[in-house]
Order: C-alpha cells, then structure tokens, then sequence
C-alpha cells in the first residue's frame, strides 16, 4: 500500500530508448514506476512538456540523452 | 537541569488533552503525565432543568457517543420518576445506541488509529493521517465512508438525529418502528455484518499479526477492569445488566448497577481536569504506580471483552475465543483495545439484527405513561469509551435537585496516564527522542479511544 | 533551470533529473531509473494545491466534528484534493509546540481558511482562538457553541467558578478536592462566543450543523462566491398542519407521546404547538430542515429546541418565544423553567445567574 509513484521519463530515440531496449531485451530488472516516452532527440524536449507532465499527474520526469 | 516535552494536543482522539514527559539530565523519563485540559460542568447545569429535558441536554457530553448519554440519561430520569418503560420503547432505545455503536467503531478504528498501522507510527505527520489513508488504499477508504455513511443514516432516517439526538425519551420512545422500515434497516444491517467480518480480518491480517511485537510492549500495565454482564448468563452486554469489577489475578465482583457508589470512588489530581475512578471496594486506596498500582481498573472494549463470560452473538463469540485461546483472560496489552474494539462491532451488527427480528419491535405501544415527580434514578450503560452512569435525583416537580455523572473515558484516566508513563520510559532512552517515537507514546493513549 | 524553475512552481527540484546514457548502455539506463524512483519515492505524492485550512475545536464535543464527516463520500475530494488541511488535532498530528514539544510558544501554520467549534471557557481556549484568527484569513464558527455558547453555556446561569467547583463535591468523589491549577488552563468561569473574543468572518449555527449547509460554506468559499444560507424560522421548513392554535391556553411538558399516525408523512401531523407542546420553532433559525424534508426533532414527532440560535443573530429566543406564546393568549408562566429555553445561546450575556426573589 505504499506509494508507488508515476515517472515520465523522456528517451532520445538513438541513445536511451535502445539503452532501454536492450535493458528489456536483457531482461534486467527495472522498477516499473517509469512510462517512456520515445523523442527523437532529447534536445527537443521542451521544459513545458516537462511542466505539463507534472500538470497531467507525474510525480517526476527524467529526461535521458 | 532537565527539560520538558508538551505533547499537546493529543491528537486523534476525540478530546482535549496534553501529554508532558519529564526528562532528567541524561535525557531519560522522570516522569510523564497525560492532562486532561477541559472541565464544562454538566452535573451542576442541568440543575433545575425539567427531568425530561436532561437527556437532550447531556448527550452534548460527547458528539460521538450522544446516543449512550441519550439512553443512561433516559433511564435515569425513569428510575426517578418511577417509570418503566414499555417493552418496545425498551428495546428500541437498545437498538438505537446498539446502532450507534456500529458507526463509532468503524469511526475509530479507520480515521483514527489505522494511519498508525497503515501508514507506520514513524511516518511523517503530514501523511501519517485519515488523508494519507485515503491516498495510500482510496478503494478500501471510500468503502469505509461508505459504510459509515450507511450506518449513520440508517439512524437518521428513523430517529431525525443521528448526532445528539431526541427520540428516547422518559418511559420509552417518542415513536414506533413501521415495518418498511424494519425491512430496510435489516438489509442495511447486513451489509454492515459482512463488512465488519471483513474489517476483522483485514485488521488481524495488516494490524494484529503484523504489530504483535509492539502489542506486546507498548503501554502495557497491569490492572483490574470493570464492564456490564447479562443478569442471568453473565454474557456481554452493553445496554443493560450488572456490572462486573475484575481484579487483574481475573477474580470478580459483580454488583446491581444503582449500588455503584459502593464500589467506585473518584480520586482526584490538581493536574488533571478529568477525575480518575478507582476501585473503591478493594480497599487499597489509589496509587499509579506501574509496579504496584492500586486501586486501578480499566473500562471501554478491552475490558467488557474481558469481564464477560461469554458473547450471546454466534460470530462475536467466536471471534472472543480466538481472541482469548491467543490473549487469555483478562489480557492486558493495550493496544488489544483495538482487537476488541473490532470484536464488538461484529456484536454490534449482530446485536441489531437480533433486535429487529424481535417480533414486538414494530408494535405501537412505544411510551409509557410519565407523572413527572420526586425520585432517583440510575442510569448506566455501555459507551464506547467505557460504562457510563448517570445518576439524579429530582424534586416533587420533576425537575433535577441533584446529580452525578461518571463518564466512560474517566475510567481510563489514570490507566492512560500510566500507559503513557509506561511507554515514554521504554522508548526515550539517553536523550533519543523523535516524532515517531513520541507518537508511539501518543498511540498508547488512542488506544484507549478518549 | 529547469530545477530552479520547479521549486517556483510549487515542486522539489529533485523530482526532475536529466541523464546521459548510450544506447550500449542499458545498465547505465536500469541504474538511473532506478535511482529516480527512489528518490521520488521518498519525496511522497506531489502535495494538494488545495486551499489551505486550519481547524480547531474549544469547548466543544466533537459533534460539529461528525456533522463534517456525515456529509459523507462528497467529503474525500473536499479533504484530499480541494483543501489542504494544515491542522486539525482531530485528524492529524500537527503540534503546538512543535512535534517533539519542545517549542514554548502555542503555533499554528498559516492557513485561508480557519474553522473553528465550540465555544471559550477557558485561557487554552482563548489562546488558540487568538492564533487561529491571527494565521486564518478567513475564519468560520461552525455550530451553536461557537455562535451562541451553546449547551455549555448553560453555564453562565450558574456563579462561575463557585459553580464548577462543586462538581468537585460529588458524592463518588473523595472529600476535599478542588479544581485543578497545576499544568490546565484557568477557566474564565463563563462561556463566551467565538464572536465575543475576536472577529469571525462567517458563522454556521446548529447543534449539530447540518452536513449539507457545511458543504455548501466549504464549496462557496472555493467558487468565491456568498453562501446560500437559510435565513427563515423552523416553522417555515416544517411541514406540520397548522389550523390554527384552537382551544391551546398553556403549554405542557414533553411527558406524552404527540399525536400522530406513524404510517402518514410529517405532513400529516397536527402542529406540536397548536397540539399544546412547548415547541421552538417559531423562534429558531432554520436549516436542520435542508435536504431532509421536515425539521430533524420534528421528523422524530419531538418538539424543537432550538439548536440553531435565534432567527436573527440578534434576536433572545426565551423574550421571542415568550412573546410568541402570550401574544396568543397562551400562559406564559406555564413554561416550566423558561430560562432554558437559552439553552443554545447563552453566550452574548444572554443568560446569567437569575436574581432569586
């Protein structure tokens, strides 16, 4: 019953996004609080989308390059 | 030189009171008291008043429990007046505050002490709430509003108030039970069995089992207690009967309740608003002291549970003897208060059942005839926070010369007090205290529900 | 900046973090997500945005407290997401002295809007009523203690202290004690109204308040907009038959049941005054009745008693009702023990000891 909390975390599609899918694909384990969003680039995330995750209900972003 | 924690105030509990834990130089407890800081003065206001009125004036003692001073006081007011009241109205003021009973148990157990267990005795304050609750397991939180909300209602609906109400009334009821409504409060009744079957087990299951060891440490004591019997088979009771005054070795004394002033003295402390009752009869005089107490007993769930040779309700008394195959009898932990708590619920529920399928519960004859005169009357039952006695004496106009009241909570005043001692001395050690571990001291009060 | 930014808005800076990892390398990935949920997880959920709010309760019984919860599921989004409740010893454990007791000056948090029950009957009372006023901005005396005195009041009646320390004479209690001094507050020997002490920006009278009226203050002040309050007598909400008061000449007590068919709705009862009961209606503010259809003591076939104060703040329910009555050729003298019928509003000086003849 413990606070599980809700994580958005942004993935440039050439580096951490295939970080993230090889993780899978190793089958190591990683909490599953994170929801991953596929962005071309990290560099195109911009602070309102980061705001605006916060507004719909994230209790913290993560923006990985 | 030493210093001073003002825990106050107390909170999660339903009055007004101030813990103080004396620490010495090296930062251990000196001493620890609880405080009762509120005095209003009901026994001399109602002075003068009608007789008749008195039970709709002192059910404002307590917002939770009005139902239990409603039904002492009326009971009271009868023996003064001479009254008895006709078998429905009897039995309709005992399933009213039977009712009653079902809500403020669910009240307790779930907005007051769960945060304790579900969200740890060491989470912060800010979570550690009915809030935080309610975030942490929102379906089971709104099913518990929900079914408070159905019990509260079910009492509305038939008596117009819920909180502080009016429809018990000297010689019986001020109305009759149509059966339309005996059919809906049967089904809703049931609704609120299953759902104290459940909470039983999700208390033994996430409370009880997972805190045992602290069960067994915290605030614990050694006393005597005190609860209503059945006349005849001795069982448990808590609208009618006699009482029974347990010493801690478990030998008893039962006595007619209108002789309680043989039994019960009152003692008193300059420090503390609330008066501290005490076995009187035992002849010891009253002392706190943790290794020799004298004098003291306790009141409220975990002594009728104890006292009581048995529970006249199949599921209650099947859960007692669970409870006493593990605990004993008398047991003595305090947080147990809140497993019996739960016990009682269940009879609570099937208590009102019982009620309503009693053929002359519907019947019209509601009142008996009142001639308003001189007299007096005691009045006891059970409140959640333990027996209750109203006592008054009236002129030859019905109205109040004289009286005494000895609430549920006093009871437990000095117990409290030595629960706290008790806890503040095992927890504080060479100057380490906490917010978590003081509210762990806090937890061997709300245990006892004042 | 983002960090800084977050911390504007009301965030921890450590909810949002920013982290290089190739795509050779996914443990680097698994140990930066596990490392955020951690830390997020030890900041909690993101806290409410909702009005701050402060409660306390003075000399009171905790009924007021339970006409808060009876507004029943509606309440879980009040409480969890449209108020951020900062204080309130009955539901949570925010201390005056700090939570480890240490502090020597009684403190609440700052808060919009401050609810407040019962009322002042002693120091602690009027210490805590004075730090809710100076930390609320807006501040609501909830029930007919904290509006009137209430019950309690019935105090003022009686000579104070002298009074009080009789209830330390009772026949259980052991000979020669004496109110208590040591570590409680002084009692004032009266009870006054919240409005007596400092000024209180709003007040909901009844005893208990009804649930639906409390909502109804809770939500108006979220829209910004005035209350819609009932301003009438009960008599205006009660759907008893009225013919006229007929034969009636004195009033009698409640010591017989009313009379009235228990299968037929309210509506079909005769009045309980033109039945020849004392009944308070006709001088007592309405709203016991709302979204229940009939008054609550009448839905019970008992008389009022007049739990929600006079009809107008101003107005003295014992010379209102005592008009009421002889103004119909009624004997006023056969009211026994009229100075009760102040029973819910003896603050304001209304009622104090009588002069004996």
């Amino acid at each position: 019953m413990s606070f599980e909390p809700k994580i958005i975390a942004f993935c440039c599609n050439w580096c951490s996004y295939a970080a993230a899918d090889l993780a899978g694909t190793a089958r190591m384990q990683y909490p599953h609080n994170v929801r991953i969003v596929r962005v071309m680039c990290s560099g195109m995330v911009h602070p309102e989308l980061v705001m605006d995750a916060f507004q719909q209900g994230a209790d913290g972003v993560m923006v990985l390059g | 030189m030493g210093k001073v924690l003002n825990l106050a105030p107390v909170s999660r509990i339903e009055g007004h009171a101030k813990i103080a834990i004396h620490l010495d130089d090296t930062g251990n407890v000196e001493d620890a008291f609880m405080h009762i800081q509120s005095l209003r003065g009901f026994e001399k206001f109602i002075e003068g008043r009608p007789a008749e009125e008195v039970p709709r004036i002192v059910n404002r003692i307590c917002g939770i429990c009005p139902w239990m001073h409603h039904t002492a006081s009326n009971k009271a007011v009868d023996g003064a007046f001479g009254v008895t009241p006709t078998a429905t109205g009897h039995k309709l003021r005992e399933l009213l505050q039977v009712m009653a009973h079902i809500n403020d148990k669910i009240l307790h157990f779930f907005f007051l002490a769960a945060p304790d267990f579900v969200l740890g005795p060491d989470a912060d304050y800010s979570v550690r709430n009915v809030i935080g609750v309610v975030k942490a397991a929102p379906e089971l939180a709104t099913k518990v509003v929900q079914m408070r909300q159905l019990g509260q209602m079910m009492i509305e609906r038939f008596a117009g108030k819920a909180i502080h109400p009016i429809a018990a009334v000297v010689g019986g009821f001020s109305k009759p039970l149509l059966e339309s409504e005996r059919q809906a409060m049967i089904k809703d009744t049931q609704t609120l069995l299953d759902f104290a079957e459940y909470t039983l087990d999700f208390a033994k299951n996430n409370v009880f089992n997972k805190y045992l060891e602290v069960i067994k440490q915290l605030g614990v004591i050694k006393t005597g207690f005190l609860g209503t019997i059945d006349k005849n088979d001795k069982s448990f009771r808590i609208f009618d009967g006699d009482l029974r005054l347990m010493k801690a070795d478990g030998t008893f004394t039962d006595f007619k309740t209108e002789d309680y002033l043989d039994y019960l003295g009152e003692h008193t402390e300059p420090w503390c608003f609330g008066k501290m009752p005490y076995a009187k009869s035992w002849g010891e005089g009253f002392d706190m002291n943790l290794d020799a107490p004298k004098g003291i007993y306790r009141s409220n769930t975990l002594a009728r549970i104890n006292v009581c040779d048995h529970i006249s309700t199949p599921k209650a008394n099947a859960a007692l003897e669970e409870f006493r195959s593990v605990f004993g009898r008398p047991a003595q932990q305090t947080l147990l208060y809140h497993y019996a708590r739960l016990i009682e619920l269940i009879y609570a529920c099937e208590r009102t059942l019982e009620l309503l399928n009693w053929d002359g519960i519907t019947d019209t004859n509601v009142r008996a005839e009142v001639t308003p005169g001189a007299g007096r009357g005691v009045g006891v039952v059970e409140a959640p926070r333990g027996t209750l006695i109203h006592d008054y004496t009236t002129d030859e106009n019905g109205c109040i010369t004289k009286a005494n009241l000895i609430v549920g909570t006093t009871h437990n005043i000095a117990p409290m007090n030595m629960s706290v001692k008790q806890s503040a001395i095992a927890l504080i050690k060479d100057g380490k205290y906490d917010q978590g571990i003081l509210n762990q001291v806090e937890m061997a009060v709300r245990a006892y529900d004042p | 900046m983002i960090s800084d930014l977050l911390e504007d808005y009301g965030l921890d800076r450590g909810r949002f973090s920013l982290h290089w990892v190739s795509s050779a390398e996914p443990d680097k990935f698994v140990a930066a997500v596990t490392e955020t949920t951690q830390r997020v997880k030890a900041l909690g959920p993101i806290k409410d945005m909702g009005v701050t709010t402060a409660m306390e309760w003075l000399c009171s019984c905790s009924g007021c407290e339970i006409a808060i919860l009876n507004i029943g599921e509606a309440l879980v989004p009040i409480i969890t997401e449209a108020l951020d409740i900062v204080h309130s010893p009955v539901l949570m454990d925010h201390k005056y002295f700090g939570q480890t007791g240490e502090g020597v000056e009684l403190t609440i948090p700052e808060a919009v809007v401050g609810i407040v029950t019962g009322g002042v009957n002693n120091t602690e009372h009027e210490e805590v009523l004075h730090e809710m006023r100076k930390k609320c901005q807006v501040l609501i005396a909830l029930g007919s203690c904290a509006t009137g005195g209430g019950i309690p009041a019935l105090m003022n009646g009686m000579n104070g202290v002298e009074t009080l320390q009789q209830t330390q004479e009772t026949p259980s209690t052991d000979a020669g004690a004496t109110i208590p001094t040591i570590e409680v507050p002084t009692l004032l020997g009266r009870v006054y109204a919240c409005s007596e002490i400092v000024k209180v920006d709003m007040e909901l009278p009844g005893c208990p308040p009804n649930p639906a009226l409390i909502a109804e203050v809770i939500v108006s002040l979220l829209e910004n907009r005035a209350p819609n309050l009932p301003t009438k007598s009960v008599c205006d909400t009660c759907p008893t038959r009225r013919e006229g008061k007929g034969a009636v000449t004195e009033v009698k007590r409640f010591i017989s049941n009313a009379e009235f068919d228990p299968a037929q709705p309210i509506s079909d009862m005769r009045c309980l005054l033109e039945q020849g009961y004392m009944c308070m209606g006709p001088v007592t503010a309405s709203g016991c009745a709302v979204g229940r259809g009939a008054p609550s003591c009448i839905a019970a076939r008992v008389p009022c008693r007049g739990c929600f104060g006079p009809v107008q703040g101003k107005g003295n329910q014992m010379l209102d009702m005592m008009n009421a009555l002889a103004s119909n050729g009624i004997d006023y003298s056969s009211v026994v023990d009229r100075r009760s019928l102040l029973r819910f509003s003896g603050a304001h000086g209304n009622l104090r000891p009588a002069k004996t003849k």
